[in-house]
């Protein structure tokens, strides 16, 4: 049987540790699997950021361990790097766009720090583009583009290596419930194209945006 | 290819390009330029300050032992065997012969144009590699040379000053220039004194000119040593040196084997303390620039830090899209690389410019300065700039480039 593409094992994780407050995660138990949509739903400061920061590589646990398709994730700082960048794929709350640079420069920055040749990641930005409708903005100027389509630009960004494991912290936050439609929509569109697994978080959403194949882990409860 | 890459990202990525730092590279350009300036003015000073105190650095040294005053007696420390062996195998030395004082008395006797000439002189003698070494620097012609039963012998010029000056007094015959003397016979009778007879037998040797030397003897005629041995009463003992140096940088490291010798260069020693005094002030130019460095740094240093806390959510990002540590380092080694060599490159050029353009304008004014220019800069100190300030770039900016590495990735998904 093959091993979940994501595993907590008993995963502690405290920003205070030396202190006798609660850890904000305790004996963590998660397992997610390959082509999954998970929510993460919880009150404000439960631990959903930080559960995605630990499994995204971005912090390391206190106690337990994250397995990635079976293996520990990589011990040094280059070898997590690296990982993060061919299999992690992050959407942020803000998209983060260079607003100088036109929307398919924003999409190859991870090329940047990547093997991948230019060419070949210029052809997987453009299909990205063409599969997101943004083909006609691929040279306009990131600052020049609504809200949504920055969005769009972030997600076409995080996908660019192909992740098998897409994050999304709080994409919802600060969007009125017809744009927060949209931007599940295109999640799981992205994930219908991708095959990724994607785990979002999001404070408790209306039940109506909710989908009943998802997954939903309430963080903090 | 992944430095290439990131070298473009270096290029604009972070706030403005590192080619419109101009603060930044104008702050280093002046950094080098002044240095480049100050240190070839004082190169240029130096030489100045040698040439019209003590003339150019000689190549050819007498060496003379050490005098020291007890009451009314002088007493020197004499020459030994040891020394002059020890000394004659130092670095750069191509040659040494010694010179020693005749201990009997002497007459030179010569005749010109129809009128004697004759006056006490104390005889020197001159190794004889000497006359063999100063006949094949002079290129003299077989001719030149003095023929069987004449030896050879050298004038200093002190003495040739004071002969001329007395013909030119005392008689009617057209004046000589020393060069005139070359070539010409006189005699030596040796063991006769307008004081006092000698007590040996007197011995007559006829001698021909072939050099005026400022670097023989000062009261008499040199001649060979091995002459001056057979009409010796007793063995000659050296009281001077005459070394000749591959170049005269050696002069410097030569004083310490001197000091331990209790010898002493007359020639160059007002030149070593000119060159030493001037040590004192290159230490100062430098400790100078060193502030003026400093000053730079300090810049460099809140630029790149001001760049790195604005910039602290970008490089997260990059964290968080794959970049290591190392990508984040290359990234600001590239900016640091840029603004340190065109702010060095702008600094050789401007301190040469500026150099030259006073160079100009001091022989202009000062006519002294058109042979001696002011402004000499030196091969090493254009070649330090580049290293010094590119060093100086690195350095300066580790700090907030280490702290930039160390950007945590978890900013950028905490964004607004």
């Amino acid at each position: 049987m093959a091993p979940p593409l994501l595993e907590c094992r008993d995963l502690s994780f405290s920003y205070a540790p030396k202190s006798q407050a609660a850890p904000l995660l305790a004996n963590f138990n998660w397992r997610v699997e390959a082509g999954q949509f998970w929510l993460l739903q919880g009150y404000s400061g439960s631990g959903k950021t930080t559960l995605l920061n630990l499994v995204g590589g971005l912090l390391r646990p206190q106690g337990g361990e994250i397995l990635f398709e079976g293996r520990p994730l990589p011990a040094s700082e280059g070898q997590l790097a690296r990982w993060r960048q061919e299999k992690v794929g992050f959407i942020f709350q803000d998209p983060q766009l260079d607003h100088q640079r036109s929307v398919l420069q924003n999409v190859l920055l991870p090329l940047y720090f990547g093997a991948k040749p230019l060419a070949q990641g210029q052809a997987r930005a453009l299909e990205l583009l063409e599969f997101l409708g943004l083909t006609p903005w691929k040279q306009t100027l990131a600052g020049h583009l609504s809200g949504g389509q920055k969005q769009r630009v972030a997600a076409a960004r995080a996908l660019l290596n192909n992740p098998v494991l897409l994050l999304a912290d709080e994409p919802l936050a600060h969007l009125d419930p017809p744009q927060a439609q949209k931007m599940i929509q295109l999640l799981e569109r992205l994930q219908s194209y991708s095959q990724a697994a994607i785990v979002m978080t999001a404070h408790y959403l209306p039940p109506k945006l909710e989908h009943p194949d998802w997954q939903i882990l309430e963080v903090g409860s | 290819m992944r430095a290439l890459r990131l070298w473009r990202l270096a290029w604009g990525e972070l706030g403005d390009p590192p080619y419109k730092k101009w603060g930044l590279i104008f702050s280093l350009a002046f950094v080098g330029a002044v240095s480049l300036l100050l240190f070839s003015l004082s190169n240029g000073l130096e030489r100045l300050v040698q040439r019209q105190l003590v003339g150019e650095l000689p190549q050819v040294v007498r060496l003379e032992p050490q005098r020291y005053s007890l009451g009314p007696l002088q007493v020197d420390s004499g020459l030994t065997e040891q020394s002059i062996e020890t000394l004659r195998r130092l670095p750069g030395v191509v040659a040494l012969y010694r010179q020693a004082h005749l201990e009997r008395p002497a007459l030179l006797r010569a005749q010109y144009g129809g009128q004697s000439f004759y006056s006490d002189m104390l005889v020197e003698a001159v190794d004889d590699q000497f006359f063999t070494h100063l006949s094949q620097e002079l290129d003299l012609s077989p001719e030149s040379l003095p023929s069987a039963g004449e030896i050879p012998a050298l004038l200093p010029s002190g003495v040739v000053e004071t002969l001329l000056a007395a013909m030119s007094v005392h008689t009617t015959l057209p004046p000589l220039s020393g060069q005139l003397l070359v070539g010409r016979h006189f005699s030596l009778e040796i063991g006769r004194s307008s004081f006092k007879r000698d007590e040996q037998p007197p011995a007559q040797l006829r001698c021909q000119i072939l050099a005026i030397s400022p670097l023989i003897g000062v009261s008499g005629p040199a001649i060979p040593y091995s002459v001056a041995q057979k009409i010796s009463a007793q063995p000659l003992r050296p009281q001077a040196l005459l070394l000749f140096l591959r170049d005269p940088s050696y002069l410097e490291g030569l004083q310490p084997t001197l000091q331990r010798f209790h010898l002493r260069a007359p020639q160059v020693e007002l030149a070593l303390e000119v060159g030493q005094a001037l040590g004192w002030g290159r230490l100062a130019l430098a400790l100078f620039s060193l502030l003026l460095a400093l000053c730079a740094g300090v810049a460099l240093y809140s630029n790149f830090s001001l760049e790195v806390k604005i910039n602290a959510r970008r490089l997260a990002l990059f964290r968080a899209l794959g970049a290591s540590r190392g990508d984040l380092l290359l990234i600001f080694w590239w900016r640091t690389l840029f603004i340190g060599l065109a702010g060095s490159f702008l600094g050789l050029v401007v301190g040469l410019l500026a150099g030259q353009a006073l160079n100009l304008y001091g022989a202009f004014k000062i006519p002294l300065l058109a042979d001696s220019p002011l402004f000499l800069p030196t091969w090493g100190s254009q070649l330090w700039i580049w290293p010094l300030l590119n060093l100086l770039c690195w350095l300066f900016s580790l700090w907030p480039v280490w702290k930039a590495t160390c950007s945590s990735a978890i900013l950028a998904p905490n964004a607004e």
